[in-house]
């Protein structure tokens, strides 16, 4: 009896370690500044929000090669958040300023 | 020379005459020891106060407004439209905060005579861009913006920024400096496409 007690708690304590472990959401910033998207290059989780942020004087956009999703204009001092991108790479620019390029890899 | 260059001679004139006439400059590198330690070079002296600098900075924003307005009403291009409301929400975004800064900091700009000079030739650039239309006048609109946008490069770096005293107006003419290279690549691309 005591035994099989014992691996009950055992199995419960895995779970709550495991619960623990699995990965939650999280919130990553691409500070646009300097004309830059900073970093050019992010590497995130399905599920997680992405915000950018215009540090710049000036207003910007974070736009899909594609067009699939478009920030529209993003004025200064102001953010831009998103969450729902899809798995793969997700090459984007600035439509104001096309010379500004990043890259979004969702895994 | 350029037609579009000679508007801004006055950009260029503001550059040399601020940054020549130091011969020790030009001297041929060596890799002698000196004889004695040499003195700690002195510091420039600044060729303009901030109220000077930050007149020719916000007159040099408001010229390139003016011409994006008068492209935004002449440009056949799609393109070359585009590029004009950015040259104008752009500039009008630096002026604005060039405009805060100065309040904040109680300077107010000073006209000079650079400004003065670089206001003319603006006045004589867009009326000779105002006798051209069509195809013609997207070429030299955009002509004139690589010659211009490079003519304020060279002012901030060599002149602008090594002048400003005050470390907020030093630090705005810095952060400002990305939107010129942006515009000058911009404009530059968009050169090649349009054809000389």
């Amino acid at each position: 009896m005591k035994l099989m007690v014992s691996a009950r708690m055992l199995v419960a304590a895995c779970g709550l370690v495991l619960a623990a472990c699995a990965r939650s959401p999280r919130t990553h910033e691409v500070a646009i500044r300097d004309f830059k998207f900073q970093p050019d290059t992010l590497r995130v989780h399905a599920g997680d929000t992405i915000v950018w942020r215009n540090y710049d004087f000036v207003p910007h956009s974070a736009t899909a090669d594609d067009r699939a999703w478009d920030s529209g204009s993003i004025a200064a001092n102001q953010v831009w958040p998103r969450a729902s991108f899809q798995s793969g790479q997700h090459p984007y620019y600035c439509v104001l300023h096309p010379n500004m390029r990043g890259v979004l890899i969702v895994d | 020379m350029n037609v579009y260059r000679k508007g801004w001679l006055a950009l260029a004139a503001l550059t040399i005459a601020c940054a020549g006439g130091d011969e020790a400059d030009e001297a041929e590198p060596t890799n002698e020891p000196a004889a004695t330690a040499p003195a700690p070079a002195p510091a420039p002296a600044p060729q303009m106060g901030d109220a000077e600098v930050a007149h020719i900075a916000v007159t040099a924003n408001t010229i390139d407004t003016e011409a994006g307005q008068q492209a935004l009403t002449k440009a056949s291009n799609a393109e070359v439209k585009q590029f004009a409301q950015t040259m104008i929400n752009d500039h009008n975004g630096v002026n604005k905060e060039a405009a805060a800064l100065a309040q904040r900091l109680g300077v107010t700009p000073a006209d000079n005579t650079t400004s003065q000079q670089l206001k003319s030739d603006a006045d004589r650039m867009k009326a000779e861009l105002a006798t051209k239309s069509g195809a013609e006048f997207d070429r030299a609109y955009i002509a004139n913006e690589v010659v211009y946008h490079q003519a304020v490069l060279n002012a901030l770096d060599q002149t602008l920024i090594p002048s400003a005293q005050n470390a907020e107006l030093k630090a705005l003419l810095e952060k400002v400096r990305p939107a010129f290279v942006a515009h000058l690549q911009m404009a530059q691309q968009l050169q090649t496409k349009l054809g000389q």
